[in-house]
């Protein structure tokens, strides 16, 4: 009788959601080749009802019991909370790409390319499994790069689909090589069965036997991700790509794959290297130190306003990158707060860069231009986008009432609670030097033309509800941050 | 000095040999067979590591397959491109300087390691040939992976497609 363990494993509880996107990705695709002309409107209607039903599922196992599945994916927290943002993304991308291809031609496969990217991204938050970590990433990767690049037609799409290709390719090798390091260390790709050896046997921490090459493996990493999340002085490739991509990508670029390698990151530092290297935990502060100041230095003179959404998603990076600093000093109760501060500013972040991303497209859709002067009069006209834009462009500021100030309030907290408050005061000062540029796309949007009479500005009903979702989302978590923090606390 | 440590040498050297072959040559066809060669002295690697069953692999599908498929498709577009001739400015300057500073801190520390040598009584394949542990890695421990890495494929072969074939409608 052959051993049938395999078959017998919680598959449904625990990796749920990563099936029913992975089937839905499947039909999409099926349903993408056989029907033609009108038909493939609906595309985006059916992948919209699979990620709904994805983060149905995701909610209702959100309080699950801890199951692994063949001990690779696993939904523990972590994987909870992450999936929910993500999924929480995926819908709002993909309402955006409805939108978008409505005004503008796009091909068509982008659908079930973003299904895939986000079957990548899930696997990464729920895998505590090296090789699928490394695998998740490299499919979620694959499939950005084709989409920065997806409007041929446009030479600044190429560039930035061939700029992310390359900086991907080296991100991918610098993370290989450190994990290779890390395997060769400990004898497993195991992220769990690491954790348990490194935890429970006295001296068997990898940092305190081979100092060297944990720093070495610790430092690729971090080099590795940190390519992915644009991290000052990994972030040249950023405002190009984001700049040349289709906007929906764009805004799934600056979300969705963020987030998925803020929670790979999380995972790794967590369970190989929280355990005992202290010692290294000051590179990811003086990370998050020069990508919060450079990003928003960079950000102060930029006009085109893709690209200021580029950097200025550079240094948000930068923001949630300091709860990371943290996690080695805090102790296993603090780690709930500071999983909590990351998954607040993630969720919030999620809201107010995707609807301006949404905002910034309906006005250069409308008039042509994608430089901060093209918002002039929009108050006038819309007042509804001018007024959502307000908001998130408040959110992404920080000002009090948004969810941006919360967020930013609770990894304030955090670096006064655990002693790192000289990057809390960084993050103040660098938000304050944020609100100048900021403010200076609101002050266009209620400035009166004084010229010709810009082109009317005109949302379809995809992008109406996506940005009011994200106005809703920024001022809920801004008014009544509990009804998220409730949900964070009660998993931590 | 024992065998295989000879063997190990004179194979590394042809690796990096290859590799560096790879990267000085101006005409893409040179670097198609240079990395082939580098393809070949990896599996040579493996075969010293006892992994019979990965070094054949190796040959069969990247030095077979994948080089093959590099010279058809360097056949199939244009193989007369040329790579203009390498220049010292202060830009690759400061690459080399940035490589070799690297290329110090990882030798060094991995030099100055003690690393963990496995127990030579212990059989890491728990009794079974390589292809059996091969394939209880592959389809039981790696088996959500292993199902990824088609997903994987499929994005990038869609991927390819697509972007080929809206360039070839431009024209």
């Amino acid at each position: 009788m052959p051993n049938l363990d395999v078959l017998h494993q919680p598959y449904w509880s625990t990796m749920g959601p990563i099936l029913i996107l992975s089937v839905t990705a499947f039909v999409v695709m099926v349903l993408e080749f056989s029907v033609s002309g009108r038909g493939k409107r609906w595309l985006h209607g059916v992948a919209l009802f699979g990620t709904a039903a994805a983060l149905a599922d995701a909610i209702l196992h959100l309080y699950a019991k801890p199951q692994a599945v063949l001990a690779t994916l696993q939904n523990d927290i972590l994987a909870n909370l992450f999936t929910v943002i993500l999924l929480c993304t995926t819908f709002l991308v993909l309402l955006f790409a409805w939108d978008y291809t409505q005004r503008v031609p796009l091909a068509p496969e982008h659908t079930y390319l973003i299904l895939f990217a986000v079957v990548g991204a899930l696997t990464m938050v729920s895998a505590v499994d090296m090789v699928a970590l490394y695998v998740g990433l490299e499919v979620l990767s694959v499939s950005s790069y084709v989409l920065a690049g997806l409007r041929t037609r446009k030479l600044s799409s190429v560039e930035g689909g061939i700029k992310y290709l390359v900086m991907g390719g080296v991100s991918s090798a610098l993370l290989l090589y450190g994990l290779s390091f890390v395997y060769g260390l400990s004898g497993t790709t195991n992220l769990g069965e690491l954790f348990a050896n490194q935890t429970f046997t006295a001296g068997a921490a990898i940092f305190q036997q081979y100092p060297a090459i944990t720093a070495l493996a610790f430092v690729l990493i971090l080099a590795g991700l940190g390519i992915k999340l644009s991290l000052v002085p990994f972030h040249m490739w950023t405002p190009d790509t984001y700049a040349g991509a289709p906007s929906p990508v764009s805004a799934m670029l600056s979300t969705l794959a963020k987030t998925a390698a803020f929670g790979m990151l999380l995972r790794i530092v967590l369970y190989v290297f929280a355990v005992s290297g202290d010692n290294l935990f000051y590179l990811i502060s003086l990370l998050a130190a020069v990508t919060m100041v450079v990003g928003n230095l960079i950000a102060l003179p930029q006009q085109d306003m893709k690209r200021l959404l580029a950097y200025s998603s550079v240094a948000q990076a930068g923001y949630v990158l300091v709860p990371f600093t943290m996690l080695t000093n805090a102790t296993v109760v603090d780690w709930g707060s500071l999983v909590d501060s990351i998954g607040f500013y993630l969720l919030a972040y999620t809201f107010m860069t995707v609807g301006a991303f949404a905002i910034v497209h309906v006005v250069q859709d409308a008039r042509g231009s994608r430089t901060a002067d093209a918002l002039t009069g929009l108050y006038q006209q819309s007042p509804w986008l001018a007024g959502s834009l307000t908001v998130f462009l408040l959110g992404l500021a920080g000002m009090p009432l948004t969810a941006g100030f919360i967020g930013k309030f609770y990894i304030f907290a955090d670096t006064l609670h655990l002693h790192h408050a000289w990057l809390g005061v960084l993050l103040f000062l660098t938000s304050v030097v944020s609100f100048y540029y900021y403010f200076g796309l609101i002050r266009k949007l209620y400035q009166p033309s004084i010229s010709v009479q810009p082109a009317r500005v005109q949302p379809t009903a995809a992008m109406s509800a996506l940005v009011g979702l994200c106005v809703l989302g920024t001022i809920v978590l801004g008014i009544v941050p509990a009804s998220w923090l409730h949900v964070l606390a009660a998993l931590t | 000095m024992s065998g295989p440590l000879i063997a190990f040498y004179v194979i590394a050297l042809c690796v990096l040999s290859c590799a560096v072959l790879l990267l000085s040559a101006r005409r893409v066809i040179h670097m198609a067979l240079s990395v082939g060669g580098v393809f070949i002295g990896c599996a040579a690697l493996y075969l010293l590591l006892d992994a019979e069953f990965v070094g054949v692999a190796q040959i069969l599908i990247y030095a077979g397959a994948i080089t093959i498929l590099i010279l058809f498709a360097i056949m199939l577009t244009n193989h007369e491109a040329q790579e203009p001739p390498f220049r010292w400015n202060v830009r690759n300057v400061l690459s080399a300087l940035g490589c070799l500073l690297l290329c110090a801190v990882i030798l060094l520390s991995i030099r100055r390691t003690a690393w963990p040598v496995p127990d030579a009584s212990v059989d890491i394949n728990g009794g079974n040939s390589n292809p059996v542990a091969i394939g209880m890695a592959l389809f039981k421990q790696y088996a959500i992976p292993f199902e990824l890495v088609s997903l994987l494929l499929i994005v990038a072969l869609v991927g390819a497609v697509l972007l080929a074939r809206s360039r070839k409608e431009d024209e």
